[in-house]
């Protein structure tokens, strides 16, 4: 090339721009030998001037005319012109080269140039591998991500976003509307109104929605956004990211049914629930468990605990052993326990306790709360019903009846006593038993007597008192007294009741015993009386036929000896119709054939049937008078007049008997007395009775059921039989009959001498 | 010399005759009494070889009576011989110092007869000289 002076000045110039540019220029000539260079260093090329006159080849080191940069500097030759990537040396260069033409447009070499675009294809390759590791990640977090610009309406869809919309690339459309359009219809106008406000109104935003994907699947998305501004502050693009919260939005509807239905059961329950962390404060309770404690609302919402356990333990009767096992469950975390609970007001609580397991690690304590107050009462109830039960099953009748009483305090009051009245004409009760404080026998209140249960103030006391009712007849009271402040309820009385009953049933068993040991007694009695009694007709018969055979008596006493069989066998032979009377009398089968008798003649007869038993200073007086026939059983009759004489007779003891036979007004009246040994007034009722042996009934012989067959004979005539006298003066017999029984006006038997 | 009687005590009529009459059969003999007190004036009067004692009767029973015969001087060696059916083992024995035998109702003659003879004078024969004091 030319250079003078002028063109010196536009080198220099030229030089000075050239070294501006950000890059490299050149010429080169049709050998691609570098005529020009400047600018900046190619890397690994060394200073740009010094290339001057070296070749394209040399500056490559290659000959190969394949190699780009000579390939594309011929092809450059060649006419075309050239604009390519080129690495070398570590360094991207975008390249253009073209032919250089001289003045008759004769391609005359090349003219190249070079940007380092390193950087900025680092800055492309790093935004490229940032992309792609942005939709990996978006891939494998399945989130997707978009971008919407207002100003031309464009969305942009990530791949990730596609899946999640379940679309195929190219089938996303690009507008607002068509992005909303796969939002469900539900939630569409809000998504919009959100989309339009932030672009107005920049700010950051996030949102749930649903949207259908084409297989017409619904999903929950969770987007969350912002907006991205220019330097005013005006929004240029609003960038999204979603995810699908499907799954966690199922699971947190479920959640949301849990915790409603948890809180449903919990407010349905009759326990009171409280739960607590592990440190004992409050996590939370429910309603009842407020009530069941009384507890204030006001109290439950400060949520201090110290005061929320005071006011607790508070109310119970041992406050510290509470407290004490509080702090010992809490200690021991995994612990569960169940314990009753014991109030100063008499309540009482069941509590159930156990640790709330939170993957096997207890991170707190649940306590449910039972009222079982009248739970125990009842069990207490039943408990005293069955022992009381049990101690009346003895037959002693003052040890069941004291037991008893004893059993009744504390658990029915301070005091109790069971009073059983005798024979009221007998006098004092039989039995009196008293428990507890009181002392002193307690009086039956006159109303309970009358047989009602009541509840009374026995003054500052309540009390209450339950007849004792056996077969419809009041047998005696149960009383009870209650300590101070304490008062009886209807609850209370109804209690009593029951065991009222129990102990008259008690009662009435005990004298059911009783009396049958004593019939018992009697018959045991009467059988060895029985035995006894013939032992001796036995004897005298035997020695009797023992004398006979022996053949040694003589004339008068073999005489005597048959005289003494035939007696003895008739005194066997009436003892043995005594006995089947007896038999007959108490299966009822005493039969009477009624026909006319004359009294006194039976009287007549039976005297002097009788008369040569008679003690030598004896008498029988018979008087009579009147109409003494009626329609009576003779022998039957008989049995009770013979009776009658012969144990004046016995008992006698030689005086004056006096029989007298009456009438009057369709009845007779016989009466037989005797000035002997008297029958003791109380035995006055009982020698009607069968075995029944008046004074020394060892003494007298006989069966001891002549009076009372009399009695069940002259009964069953309708008439009436009784005796009267005193100890030492002697007896009267009286006995009333009906001249015929359908003449008879009706006459009640009675027991005691009727 | 004076053949001490047997005493019999019985309120039995019957039972007393016929002891009477079977013993003087034997040639013993006998003197009957209805109770106690009938038999101790009879024995204070007689005292028998033996007494034939029935334990129940009216006025003064057999124990009573074998008491009685104890506190008596005269009647405190006369040998007892008890009839029962029904007296207690527990008064037996207690008056069993005084008691010699006893005789269970009805008893056989045979055994009335050997504890007869054992205590008894000898009988005149029978036949001889009855001494058979019926009782009035």
């Amino acid at each position: 090339m030319q250079t003078n002076q002028s063109s010196y000045g536009t080198r220099e110039h030229l030089r000075l721009i050239l070294r501006q540019v950000p890059g490299t220029v050149w010429a080169t000539d049709r050998d691609l030998r570098f005529t020009y260079v400047r600018g900046q260093t190619l890397a690994g090329l060394g200073k740009t001037e010094r290339l001057v006159g070296r070749t394209v080849g040399d500056v490559v080191r290659s000959e190969d005319p394949t190699e780009p940069a000579i390939a594309h500097h011929l092809a450059a030759l060649a006419g075309g012109r050239q604009s390519f990537p080129y690495f070398h040396s570590g360094q991207w260069y975008d390249v253009q080269v073209e032919p250089l033409r001289d003045d008759s447009g004769a391609i005359i070499g090349c003219v190249g140039a070079a940007i380092n675009v390193t950087d900025r294809r680092n800055t492309l390759d790093r935004l490229a591998r940032s992309e792609a590791r942005l939709a990996e990640a978006q891939r494998l977090a399945h989130v997707g991500s978009f971008e919407w610009s207002a100003d031309d309406d464009l969305v942009t869809w990530s791949d990730e976003l596609r899946s999640i919309y379940g679309i195929q690339p190219g089938e996303a459309g690009g507008t607002l509307d068509a992005f909303l359009s796969r939002v469900h219809d539900d939630d569409e106008s809000d998504v919009r109104s959100v989309m339009l406000d932030v672009w107005h109104r920049p700010k950051a935003f996030s949102y749930e929605h649903r949207i259908v994907r084409p297989d017409g699947d619904i999903r929950w998305l969770h987007t969350a956004g912002d907006v991205v501004c220019n330097g005013t502050g005006t929004a240029q693009r609003v960038v999204g990211s979603c995810w699908d919260i499907t799954t966690q939005h199922q699971t947190m509807e479920k959640l949301r049914q849990s915790v409603s239905l948890l809180e449903a059961t919990l407010d349905s329950t009759a326990d009171g629930i409280l739960v607590v962390d592990r440190e004992g404060h409050v996590a939370t309770y429910n309603q009842r468990f407020l009530t069941l404690w009384r507890i204030p609302p006001s109290l439950a919402a400060r949520r201090d605990d110290h005061a929320l356990l005071s006011l607790v333990a508070n109310q119970l009767e041992e406050p510290q052993v509470f407290l004490e096992g509080v702090r010992d469950l809490y200690a021991a975390r995994e612990q569960k326990s169940l314990d009753v609970l014991q109030f100063n007001d008499g309540r009482v609580f069941e509590r159930y306790s156990m640790p709330q397991l939170v993957d096997g690690e207890a991170v707190g304590r649940v306590w449910s709360f039972r009222d079982v107050t009248q739970r125990e009462a009842l069990l207490q109830r039943a408990s005293f019903l069955s022992n009381a039960t049990r101690l009346l099953s003895c037959l002693d009748l003052n040890k069941a009846l004291d037991t008893v009483a004893h059993l009744a305090v504390p658990y029915l009051g301070e005091s109790c006593g069971i009073t059983l009245i005798g024979d009221p004409q007998s006098g004092p009760p039989t039995v009196n038993v008293t428990a507890g404080e009181d002392r002193q026998p307690l009086e039956i209140h006159p109303r309970t007597l009358a047989g009602h249960s009541i509840i009374y103030s026995r003054g500052p006391r309540s009390s209450m008192a339950v007849p004792l009712t056996s077969r419809n007849t009041i047998v005696g009271a149960i009383i009870t007294v209650a300590p101070p402040k304490r008062r009886y309820t209807m609850a209370d009385l109804e209690l009593l009741e029951e065991l009222g009953r129990r102990v008259a049933l008690c009662v009435d068993n005990a004298r059911l015993y009783e009396g049958a040991q004593e019939a018992l007694k009697g018959r045991d009695q009467f059988l060895s009386i029985a035995a006894h009694e013939i032992r001796g007709p036995l004897t005298s018969i035997h020695l009797a036929v023992q004398g006979l055979l022996r053949g040694s008596l003589s004339p008068a006493g073999a005489h005597t000896a048959l005289e003494v069989i035939e007696r003895e066998d008739r005194r066997l032979g009436g003892f043995v119709d005594d006995l089947l009377d007896l038999g007959r009398i108490s299966t009822g089968q005493l039969h009477f054939d009624l026909e006319e008798v004359d009294l006194g003649t039976v009287v007549r007869d039976a005297v002097s049937r009788l008369t040569g038993t008679l003690a030598p200073t004896g008498s029988v007086t018979i008087t009579t008078g009147g109409n003494l026939v009626g329609q009576w059983d003779r022998a039957r009759l008989d049995q009770v007049v013979t009776n009658l004489v012969s144990n004046a007779i016995k008992y006698g003891e030689g005086k004056p008997i006096e029989i007298t036979a009456s009438e009057t007004d369709g009845h007779v009246v016989l009466k037989v007395s005797d000035h002997g040994m008297g029958i003791d007034p109380s035995m006055r009722s009982k020698i009607f009775d069968a075995f029944q042996r008046a004074a020394g009934a060892k003494r007298y012989g006989g069966l001891g059921l002549g009076l009372h067959i009399a009695k069940t004979i002259v009964n069953g005539f309708g008439g009436t039989i009784a005796v009267d006298g005193s100890p030492d003066a002697g007896s009267t017999f009286t006995v009333d009959l009906p001249v015929s029984r359908s003449a008879n006006h009706a006459q009640p038997t009675h027991h005691g001498g009727g | 010399m004076h053949s001490r009687p047997i005493m019999v005590v019985d309120d039995d009529d019957d039972v007393r005759n016929m002891l009477c009459a079977v013993l003087a059969a034997e040639g013993y003999p006998v003197v009957g009494a209805a109770d106690g007190v009938e038999a101790l004036t009879r024995m204070r009067h007689d005292p028998p070889a033996l007494a034939v004692v029935d334990m129940m009767m009216p006025r003064m029973d057999g124990e009573e009576l074998i008491r009685a015969m104890a506190q008596d001087a005269a009647l405190v060696r006369v040998p007892v011989a008890i009839m029962s059916g029904q007296t207690s083992p527990s008064t037996v024995s207690a008056l069993l110092p005084r008691v010699s035998a006893r005789l269970v109702k009805p008893f056989e003659l045979d055994e009335l007869l050997t504890l007869v003879h054992r205590f008894a004078d000898p009988p005149a024969r029978p036949g001889d000289s009855p001494q058979f004091l019926r009782e009035t």
